[in-house]
């Protein structure tokens, strides 16, 4: 792999599912990266524990749940914008919250977009079509 | 005595003396002289009687020589004798005049000799014829003698007579010649001793009259000295106002000059008022004949000077009260200092009633206790008694530690002592015990009182009771402290309701999501395999997921708003209605009611929360309008008293009054799904703003016939209408 274009912080694994699926499916990315805890999120980015060996490079584009196991997403977003080797990685919350605080707490940080998960599967299909503003030209499907 | 008394008496004496002394004299005089004259009488009837007695001898002799001679010369000489005898009686009997016994004794004698002449007569004859001794023998006979003889007796009778007269004269004279002699000795002696005397006392009355009158001249020097340099006014003038005697060193400050008043009236030179008003007084003090007193302020030549003056009588020459003698000081300064110190005094006093009033208003409301350096007490008012349930007896001497509660540590107490023992002020609560063992507390604030060295000499403790209000905080303490765990019981609470609202927010959004999109995944991906129906059961899975997400987000807005603080903005409610009404069309384009909007208004609300409001009430208004024929929608407001009332009217559905009550509560519903679709919250969340705003919300509306939503805010004067 010598690029990632999209690491994806989710727990739950239809969420997770429906994400990736709607990503190949735009052409967005193809290079995805699927962590499923805040832990495993900075263990990879960071390359630690078991990601320790993997080859030094930082994906294009980070999106996070926040309800995840161990470290929360707002605390990962925290650790990546205030650390000099990530905090220029555009950052998108994609959450199922829809509470103004967790908005508000994310956009302070400095995450990019925070996207809330909608219901319907057409909406969320638009919803995530919206990271394509962070990812490369290159990987835009041509439409 | 006085002396004068004495020089009276004197000279009274000596002209006593002189008168008695003079009538003496005179009295004396007068019985000398009678004496005198009587003795020069007595000498010449001695005399006369003398020579009567020679002749009486001589007519003898010669007639003897007649007889033995014959010769007629003896005779003639014996006739002539006789004659001369005869003439000698007639000197006597008028010598004699008034000596009854001589004359009587004279008369005989003279009688005896013209018996004795006849007897001449006849020897003569007898001679003439020659009978010469017939003669001789008549002569010599015893007839002739014994007529002699006793002639002769009778004259020494006579002379014996006038000599023991003579004796008495002489004895007069001799006896008036003491008299003399004594009355010359007493004017000789006692006079001019009188007069000594009284000349002595004369000397020493001049003297002292001298002296007095020395003493008069100085005194008069000196008062006329003191008159003329006293710093006063003084005048004696009469009841017409005419100045009698002026010394007036005040003159000078009324611009006028002794000359110009000196002998003049006092209307002179005195203004007509002034003139009045003293002449009235001076009349006073004439008629009454009293001292008087008076203070005055005259303006003369336009200088106004306040006199102090005493006006009394005084007598002329013939002891009447006739003027009135002025005597004045000017005392402008002294007045004008008078009135400083006046007002000093009143405005101490005035302080000094504050200083009182502020120390009885303390007294009264605080407890007071004053204690020496040494923290003795020397003071303490009745409510510190009150308090402290110690009579003043008790407290006095003693230190405040028989008030001590042991309450306070020994930090605390050290502190205070530090404090007001470098002078500044101590301020704090005390708890104290009572003599009966309660405690109270007391507020204390304890100023030291400094010496001139700055060092405390005593504390004054200014205390006030605060045991209620310590018991009150004690129990507001307690009730903080239960409120405290209702709080913190709160707190979890919401803790509690957060987690569950972000797990209903979060987690249970994930299932439906997924039961959702896998829904119309299987109906898009592997439509080959379901029938009709199949794919219409895959559809109403989706619809339903989808409404138990709206469900869910409303329930959520729902919960928020409560814990929302309102952020508070002067917001055009007309504009944002507007903006609502416009986002609300791009959402459902089917929307076809003819909406309109009243005047622009301008309120303070939270412009957010207010679009939330509005985008619930149009879009039920649009709902409820949507099977209307001709759907029209009014949103207006009007304002009443204080308040902003805003409104949405439409013409749709309506609803039954008689459910007014559930309509605003959440999940309640007046229609069914089918008809109208919705969650039940969109009203149930209007009155939550509203609510948190302060205002109402209420509704009035019929089946069919529509149906109109107030919801009123609180209007501040800043807000205004703003015309469209």
């Amino acid at each position: 792999m010598s690029k990632i274009d999209l690491l994806l912080l989710e727990d739950n694994a239809t969420d997770a599912e429906l994400t990736i699926k709607v990503l190949r499916s735009q052409g967005m990315a193809k290079d995805i990266v699927h962590v499923k805890d805040g832990a495993e999120a900075i263990d990879f980015i960071f390359r630690k524990g078991k990601y320790a060996e993997r080859e030094n490079i930082l994906p294009e584009l980070i999106v996070l749940d926040l309800k995840v196991p161990k470290i929360f997403g707002i605390e990962v977003l925290e650790i990546l914008l205030s650390n000099e080797l990530t905090k220029n990685i555009p950052v998108v919350v994609l959450s199922s919250s829809s509470l103004d605080s967790d908005k508000d707490a994310c956009y302070k940080l400095g995450a990019k977009a925070y996207i809330v998960k909608p219901i319907g599967f057409d909406a969320f299909t638009e919803a995530i079509s919206q990271l394509g503003h962070y990812l490369s030209q290159g990987d835009q499907p041509t439409e | 005595m006085r002396i004068e008394r004495y020089i009276n008496i004197g000279f009274i004496v000596v002209v006593l003396l002189y008168v008695a002394g003079t009538f003496l004299t005179y009295s004396t005089n007068k019985e000398i002289i009678e004496a005198g004259k009587e003795l020069s009488k007595s000498n010449r009837v001695l005399y006369q009687l003398e020579s009567l007695k020679r002749e009486i001898i001589t007519i003898q002799s010669y007639s003897r020589a007649y007889i033995i001679t014959s010769d007629t010369e003896f005779f003639k000489v014996t006739s002539r004798t006789i004659d001369s005898a005869y003439q000698r009686g007639n000197v006597l009997r008028n010598l004699l005049v008034g000596e009854q016994q001589q004359l009587v004794l004279l008369d005989s004698t003279i009688k005896l000799g013209q018996m004795a002449a006849k007897r001449n007569v006849y020897m003569n004859s007898l001679v003439k014829e020659g009978k010469k001794d017939k003669a001789v023998q008549f002569v010599e006979s015893g007839e002739v003698v014994a007529l002699i003889t006793k002639i002769e007796a009778m004259i020494d009778k006579m002379k014996e007579d006038e000599q023991s007269s003579m004796a008495v004269s002489e004895q007069v004279l001799k006896g008036q010649q003491k008299t003399i002699v004594f009355t010359y000795g007493l004017r000789a002696v006692l006079v001019p001793l009188i007069l000594l005397a009284v000349f002595i006392l004369m000397r020493k009355g001049f003297r002292a009259l001298y002296k007095t009158q020395a003493r008069l001249t100085q005194t008069a020097t000196l008062l006329s000295g003191l008159i003329e340099n006293a710093p006063v006014a003084i005048s004696v003038r009469d009841a017409e106002g005419n100045i009698i005697i002026i010394y007036d060193a005040l003159l000078k400050s009324f611009g006028l000059t002794t000359e110009q008043v000196k002998g003049k009236n006092i209307s002179d030179f005195l203004p007509a008022a002034e003139t009045e008003r003293i002449k009235l007084k001076d009349l006073e003090v004439l008629k009454s004949n009293i001292k008087r007193e008076a203070e005055n302020t005259l303006t003369v030549n336009g200088l106004t000077q306040t006199i102090f003056s005493v006006s009394f009588p005084v007598r002329d020459e013939e002891g009447i009260v006739n003027y009135v003698c002025n005597i004045g000081i000017n005392i402008t300064d002294r007045k004008s200092k008078e009135e400083i110190i006046r007002k000093m005094n009143e405005e101490l006093q005035q302080k000094m009633k504050a200083v009182t009033d502020y120390q009885y208003a303390l007294d009264e409301s605080a407890i007071i206790a004053v204690t020496d350096q040494a923290g003795k007490i020397i003071h303490v008012n009745n409510n510190f008694c009150r308090i402290s349930k110690y009579t003043t007896q008790e407290l006095i001497g003693q230190d405040h530690r028989i008030v001590n509660s042991g309450y306070h540590s020994k930090d605390f107490i050290k502190n205070l002592w530090t404090t007001i023992a470098s002078g500044k002020v101590w301020r704090g609560e005390m708890k104290n015990k009572a003599k009966d063992g309660t405690y109270y507390w007391v507020d204390t604030t304890i100023v030291p009182f400094l010496n001139l060295v700055g060092k405390p000499f005593q504390y004054v403790a200014i205390r006030s009771d605060i045991t209620k209000r310590k018991l009150h905080e004690e129990s507001i303490l307690a009730l903080n402290q239960q409120l405290e765990t209702t709080i913190s019981d709160l707190k979890e609470a919401n803790k509690e309701m957060e987690i569950f609202t972000y797990s209903v927010a979060h987690d249970m959004r994930t299932p439906l999501r997924a039961i959702s999109a896998f829904a119309t995944l299987l109906q898009s991906e592997h439509a080959t395999g379901l029938n009709e129906e199949g794919k219409r059961f895959l559809g109403i899975l989706d619809d339903n997921a989808q409404n138990m997400g709206k469900l869910i987000d409303s329930l959520l807005k729902y919960a928020t708003i409560g814990q929302t603080t309102l952020s508070l903005a002067q917001t055009n409610i007309t504009a944002l209605a507007s903006k609502v009404i416009d986002e609300l069309r791009v959402t459902d384009p089917t929307i076809k009611a003819n909406i309109t909007i009243g005047n622009a208004k301008t309120i303070q609300c939270d412009p957010a929360l207010m679009k939330l409001l509005l985008q619930n009430l149009f879009s039920n208004a649009f709902k409820y309008t949507s099977r209307t024929n001709a759907p029209k929608i009014l949103f207006d407001s009007y304002q009443d008293n204080d308040e902003m009332i805003f409104f949405v009217k439409d013409n749709g559905a309506g609803f039954d009054m008689q459910y007014i009550d559930k309509l605003f509560l959440p999940f309640q519903r007046l229609h069914a799904e089918e008809d109208f679709e919705g969650t039940g919250i969109g009203l149930a969340i209007v009155q939550r703003i509203i609510q948190k705003h302060g205002g109402t919300v209420w509704a009035d509306a019929k089946v069919n016939q529509g149906a109109t939503f107030y919801f009123s805010l609180p209007y501040i004067k800043n807000d205004s209408y703003v015309e469209n």
